[in-house]
């Protein structure tokens, strides 16, 4: 190329700046792999054909999206990431030799760096060989943000940004540097003359032996996390001073302070990376015997069931209602937990549950939670709901332990409400068991199973996905205790059921299950102080029978159920009758009914009935039964439903106009009562909730991952590709050529450089301007207008083309 | 999983099943933790309290034995979270001791500095404590010995008190084991009691807890103050122990309403004690009126709250409770286990009514119909009147004499609320009656001729409920009781359940007006006495025709 040239020189159909655009030097890479190869990016990064892409320079651009990008990092481990990092910080003019990668990390092996290097490749995140070099693709700077690696931007940077920071580095070069200090300096030179002192180990190490007591302390706090707050004075202190003055620390505003790219280097040893983290962290604190860990994980598991259960049994008979802000409230929280004697935290945890699996389903009539499917619920063995309840919780988009926690704004998340709802939930759930189980894995080989603390499941969690850092921190503690009261973990420590879930092995599970739990008791011990004992997990049937007459008790694996004569009679309400409720308890029972409770049932039952209620519209009442006989006698009395109750009463669901007119036509002379008639409030018979009536079995499993690419899929795609590699169509070049466009424009961006930018207004009508692009994104691009001096916005949608104007830097 | 007796609920109770093979051994491996609380005949509950595990933490036990029998006997996964509560609970006895410090006296010392701290920084714990000597002892001011340790369990940091006690002014006691011997659990009770310091023991109405009282005295060989709930009782611990040990008449002495005398061992009842005048307790000096080498409080879930408060200030001496039960109906227990001491023996009653020392006891309950007139003035009365109105039926009276007809010749007690269906009832029976106007005397004689078998039946009120000793009881009717408190029950069971001599069961009638409040008291009596394992049945007052006298 023409140095010497002023007009525009890159094209946006002739490459970038330096070589080929690295998109299609992307598209290239892509196109020149197997199938394999193909197959297996496709698998780690699904989003690629999410939806189909037509050709590899489409599915190069969609890979060098900043949303793809993204998505693809929360996936890459920590050296991975460790890597990408260092080559972003690195890569400002071009790809990465290698060596130049070495010389970044301190502390590494070659093979693990090769092999990294090789995984990001793969995965499409960096282009590049260890011949020519390595250089992150497309928009990797913005996906990985303004603080690659933790360390802050560099002094070039921050004093274009940060008002004042750039004077204050010509005048920080006669206080670090003397020597190289110059008349008329440029910020630009007085960074380089900075840079120089501070890369230098020695130089470095004599500037810090000149600094007040607390300085390094204050350095090492930030080499990490570059932006920190200092307290209102604290630039006072000395150290502070002494940094500021220097440059070694920018001043953001009246409260923040950045430390500069350079200056984090330089404190972690003149290297981007100190030591790359190729071991996972694998160790736990404490151990714990396996028969704890089982007693714990199955009494919880049997627990949690129980409550499920109690809990579908308190909704069906009075469904949940919800706050108009969404959720369920406090007060109808409490209500729930004292039907279920549950402990608190318990409730919100165990509504957020079965509304996981479905067992409860929101009515949009009445805005109430309603048990759909207890019937179905109760028809499964232990094992099978346990695993539907699993299933619900891996596949539910929602982080119950969120609830009650409080929002930015003061308020405090309620049960079931949308605040509550985390998409990557399932994600989270996935990394906490693959993790667990890697945990205990690696545990001591002696059959002690490793307690799984937070910190410990965080650490490592963190370690395969460092960017989700902050979303483990926040999501997995609760998500751990979650696994406990699922009898995942027991005593901290993972399960083999839980094993057998991480690995996917559902059904094994399953068995596990249902070998430990205790088999289901199908009797009871009938006592004398009217009780009824279930010693263990009693059948649904026999359990259901038992609630109709008797009201339970106790907390746990047991259960009591104790006789009243309001139970009872209740019992009689439900249509049984003394000898049935008897017959029932003797079948069930394991002893002979006790006195007692025969003379209670059938005490109770002699009572009841004493008074009896029906309905009626109008009644006739006489003070002799002749005349009521003859009411009833005459065939005409029918029409109108006449029924005697009693020898001078009859009643029928007419009017009692109705009823007068009739009586007057027969011949009778009626008086009306003139005292207030019952007043009849007209209930609305329940609509019987009955889902699943007539459907088959219904299957509540969950789909576990929405991400998921089906291997058919990818092979179409593959295929698909091949083809338009071979005629390619312009329709899906156009389609790639915006993100050229935009690459340009970043390239512009980094290397300071004018660009000629065509645009299109509103009217239609094209204007052709000279700017300095400053940043790209959401959709607007900012430019400085040299010629006006002045900063303005455009938006991307009206840029028709962009040309890069070579040798003329825009600050020079 | 085995296949135990026990069933650990998540609410802290422990279900455990009587029929199974194993349920013996498991019964005696929680008793020392666990409180029973209701003893139905096929699963019987027991209740895990912070009172009760440390109680075993007193008698030596530590919180990995616990877990164990826990995990061993139960059938089913024990409760994670109960398992650390427990452990947790159980860690926090002892971490701070009283002792006693040559030089600095009595001092709280700790293991656990910041258990200290957290005490020393509460409000009302600063004033009972002296200066500081190091990071792990405190001095505390001796007479504030008891307030302390009742705060301090307040906290939940029951303080384990090792300070020690006066040795008081010796006297010699013996036991006069002539023709009679301790019982085997009497003797545990009294080791265990002598080895722990102070503390409670815990046995059965019935089971001897006077012979107890005097066994602790003569291990003892001191001065002793006796304190229990009435002049009846007084007079009756002094007929045991002038019978049972080698004290004579001069060396015991009563401190009542009547008498006022102070001698090596004193009997005092707690009304008097807690009598005022002006604010002041005038007999409050009795305490400090000899130097008591120990103190036995009889009946102590009926120990009044004032005596308490006295009790925190004669913490330096040994003390003694005896009771049928830890439950308090108000609920302090806790100032018993701090201020008398921790259980220091308990014998389920089922298990000494195994080895024949106390009478088993058949309970029946007779349902009779009211007629249909006192049904209507039931239905109409005010609800004031409501239970006087059925607990009074005529019908009953009828039934009753049926029942005395039933037992004739059997020593028989009628026992009523009402003085008018007393007296009545007494008429109709041509029984003499005991209740609150009669002369201590005259009791004393009625129950003298009661014991001889001079008379056969009485008709007794409530008076009757507290420390009184009939023997040859056999037969009890109840017509009307107050509202089912659980004491009252206790202690009329109680009065049935002295060992007879020929071994027979004891009879408990309650006679009950069908449909109405009455039943309604008597279904809470009957689920009180169900759960404590009676066996109860229920008659139709028709059926009273076909009890024959027995045997």
């Amino acid at each position: 190329m023409d140095p010497s040239r002023t007009g525009p020189v890159v094209s946006v159909t002739t490459g970038i700046l330096g070589g080929m655009s690295a998109i299609r030097a992307l598209a290239e890479d892509l196109g020149g792999r197997s199938d394999d190869d193909l197959r297996r990016l496709l698998t780690v990064r699904p989003d690629l054909v999410l939806p189909p892409v037509p050709d590899f320079a489409a599915l190069a651009a969609r890979a060098s999206t900043r949303v793809s990008l993204q998505r693809a990092l929360e996936n890459i481990t920590r050296p991975q990431l460790q890597v990408l990092e260092a080559l972003t910080v690195l890569d400002m003019d071009g790809p990465v030799p290698q060596r130049g990668l070495e010389r970044a990390i301190r502390v590494y092996t070659v093979e693990d760096l090769q092999e990294i290097l090789h995984e990001l490749v793969h995965r499409a995140l960096c282009t590049g060989s260890a011949e020519d070099g390595f250089q992150p693709v497309g928009a990797m700077a913005e996906a990985l943000g303004p603080y690659p690696a933790g360390l802050g931007r560099p002094f070039g940077v921050l004093a274009r940004a940060v008002p004042r920071y750039g004077p204050a580095l010509i005048g920080a070069v006669a206080l670090v540097a003397a020597e190289r200090a110059r008349e008329a300096m440029t910020p630009a030179a007085a960074a380089v003359a900075l840079d120089a002192v501070i890369a230098d180990p020695e130089g470095w190490a004599r500037l810090l032996a000149g600094a007040p007591t607390g300085t390094v302390a204050l350095l090492d706090r930030l080499r990490d996390n570059p932006v920190g707050s200092i307290g209102p004075g604290d630039d006072a202190s000395p150290a502070v001073r002494w940094l500021l003055d220097r440059c070694l620390l920018a001043s953001l505003d009246a409260l923040h302070v950045e430390l500069p790219r350079e200056v984090g280097t330089a404190l972690r040893g003149h290297a981007v990376v100190a030591a790359l983290a190729t071991d996972r962290p694998l160790a736990v604190e404490a151990t714990t015997r396996a028969s704890l860990r089982d007693n714990a994980a199955f009494g919880t598991m049997a627990e949690t069931l129980r409550l499920v259960t109690a809990l579908l049994h308190a909704i069906a008979a009075t469904p949940v209602a919800t706050l108009r802000s969404g959720g369920v409230g406090v007060r109808e929280l409490r209500r729930v937990r004292e039907v279920l004697r549950a402990e608190e935290g318990e409730t919100p945890w165990l509504l957020e549950l079965v509304a996981a699996v479905g067992l409860i389903t929101l009515d949009p009539d009445d805005s109430r939670w309603k048990a759909s499917r207890l019937d179905t619920w109760e028809s499964l063995d232990r094992d099978a709901q346990w695993v539907l309840l699993v299933e619900g919780w891996l596949a539910v988009d929602r982080a119950p332990a969120l609830v009650g926690s409080r929002l930015p704004d003061g308020a405090s998340v309620n049960a079931l409400a949308a605040e509550a709802s985390r998409p990557d939930a399932p994600m989270v759930r996935r990394r906490l068991l693959t993790v667990a189980a890697e945990l205990t894995g690696a545990g001591p080989p002696d059959g002690a199973s490793p307690v799984l603390t937070g910190p410990s499941v965080l650490a490592l969690a963190s370690w395969y996905q460092p960017r989700l850092h902050r979303r483990f921190e926040r999501l997995l503690p609760g998500m751990l205790v979650e696994a406990a009261f699922l009898g995942l973990t027991g005593g901290g420590a993972l399960t083999e059921a839980g094993r057998l879930v991480a690995e996917d092995r559902f059904d094994d599970a399953a068995r596990s299950v249902r070998d430990a739990l205790p088999a289901p008791v199908a009797h009871v011990v009938l006592q004398a102080d009217l009780t009824a004992v279930a010693p263990g997990y009693l059948q649904p049937e026999v359990a259901r029978g038992l609630r109709r007459m008797a009201t339970p008790e106790g907390q746990g694996p047991a259960t009591t159920y104790r006789f009243s004569a309001d139970s009872v009679r209740a019992a009689l309400d439900g249509g049984d009758d003394a000898s049935t409720i008897l017959a029932f308890l003797s079948t069930h029972s394991a002893t002979q009914i006790p006195q007692a409770l025969t003379y209670l049932v059938e005490d109770t039952a002699a009572r009841y009935g004493g008074l009896r209620v029906g309905r009626a519209g109008s009644y006739l009442r006489t003070e002799d039964d002749a005349v009521a006989a003859t009411v009833l006698a005459d065939p005409r009395s029918l029409v109108l439903g006449i029924v005697q109750v009693a020898p001078t009463v009859l009643v029928s669901p007419a009017s009692p106009q109705e009823l007068t007119a009739l009586l007057r036509n027969l011949g009778f002379t009626p008086a009306n009562d003139t005292v207030a008639g019952p007043t009849v409030a007209r209930t609305t018979v329940p609509r019987e909730d009955t889902p699943g009536a007539g459907t088959p079995a219904m299957r509540l499993r969950s789909r576990l991952n929405p991400w998921s690419v089906a291997e058919e899929e990818i092979s179409a795609q593959i295929t698909a590709l091949r083809s338009a590699t071979a005629s390619p169509g312009s329709d899906a070049r156009a389609a790639s050529e915006t993100l050229l466009g935009l690459e340009t424009l970043r390239s512009a961006i980094r290397s300071r450089s004018r660009i000629s930018l065509g645009t299109a207004d509103s009217g239609g009508h094209h204007e052709r301007q000279v700017l300095v692009p400053l940043s790209v994104s959401g959709g607007r691009l900012r430019v400085f207008d040299p010629e006006r001096q002045v900063e303005k916005v455009v938006s991307v949608h009206r840029i028709m083309d962009v040309e890069i104007l070579e040798g003329s830097p825009a600050d020079g | 999983m085995v296949d135990g007796p026990l069933i650990v609920q998540s609410d802290k109770t422990i279900l455990l099943e009587v029929d199974h093979e194993q349920a013996t051994e498991a019964r005696h491996a929680i008793a020392a933790f666990a409180e029973l609380e209701r003893a139905p005949e096929h699963v019987h509950s027991y209740r895990l309290t912070p009172l009760g595990l440390w109680n075993a933490r007193a008698a030596g036990l530590d919180a990995e034995h616990v877990l164990d029998t826990l995990l061993t006997y139960s059938r089913f996964p024990v409760p994670h979270a109960l398992l650390i509560d427990i452990e947790d609970t159980m860690s926090r006895y002892g971490r701070l001791r009283l002792e006693k410090d040559p030089q600095h006296g009595l001092v709280l010392r700790t293991t656990d500095y910041p258990v200290l701290e957290e005490v020393l920084h509460a409000k009302k714990i600063q004033p009972l404590l002296g200066p500081r000597i190091d990071g792990e002892t405190v001095v505390v001011h001796s007479s504030q010995r008891g307030a302390l340790k009742q705060l301090l369990l307040k906290l939940g940091w029951p303080a384990e008190d090792l300070a020690g006690y006066v040795d008081g002014r010796p006297h010699p006691i013996a036991l006069n084991e002539d023709g009679w011997g301790l019982r085997p659990y009497q003797q545990l009770a009294v080791e265990n009691f002598w080895s722990g310091g102070s503390g409670v023991v815990v046995l059965p109405c019935g089971a001897g807890k006077t012979l107890v009282g005097a066994a602790a005295m003569a291990t003892s060989q001191t001065t002793t103050l006796i304190l229990v709930t009435n002049t009846v009782s007084a007079r009756q611990w002094k007929q045991e122990l002038l019978k049972r040990t080698s004290l004579t008449e001069d060396e015991i002495g009563e401190y009542s309403g009547a008498v006022k005398e102070i001698r090596p061992v004193t009997i005092a009842t707690y009304q008097v004690l807690t009598t005022r005048r002006g604010g002041l307790y005038p007999h409050l000096e009795l305490l400090d009126a000899n130097d008591w080498g120990l103190i036995v409080y009889d009946e102590v879930h009926l120990l009044p709250a004032p005596i308490f408060k006295m009790t925190a200030d004669l913490q330096a001496r040994r003390r003694l409770g005896l009771t049928a039960t830890l439950v308090r109906e108000d609920g302090r227990e806790g100032e018993v286990f701090s201020l008398i001491g921790p259980k220091r023996y308990d014998a389920p009653w089922k298990d000494i009514e195994a080895q024949g020392y106390i009478a088993p006891a058949d309970c029946v309950e007779v349902r009779v119909d009211l007629p249909r007139d006192e049904r209507v003035a039931y239905a109409m009365a005010d609800d004031a009147d409501k239970y006087r109105l059925c607990a009074t039926s005529d019908t009953k009276s009828a039934v009753v004499e049926k029942l005395v007809a039933a037992h004739r010749g059997e020593q028989l007690l009628v026992i009523g609320q009402y003085i008018d269906q007393l007296d009545d009832l007494a008429g109709r029976l041509d029984a003499p009656v005991i209740k609150g106007e009669t002369s201590v005397k005259e009791r004393q004689r009625l129950f003298d001729a009661f014991r001889t078998g001079e008379i056969h039946v009485l008709v007794v009120s409530k008076v009757a409920n507290f420390s009184i000793d009939l023997p040859e009881a056999a037969v009890a009717i109840q017509v009307s009781g107050s509202f089912g408190s659980r004491q009252e029950e206790a202690q009329r069971l109680g009065r049935l359940l002295r060992p007879k001599a020929d071994g027979r069961a004891a009879r408990f009638y309650t006679v009950v007006a069908r449909d109405t409040l009455d039943q309604e008291f008597a279904a809470r009596r009957q689920r009180f006495l169900a759960e404590q394992g009676y066996a109860y049945r229920i008659l139709d007052a028709a059926g009273v025709e076909d009890i024959k006298p027995r045997e």
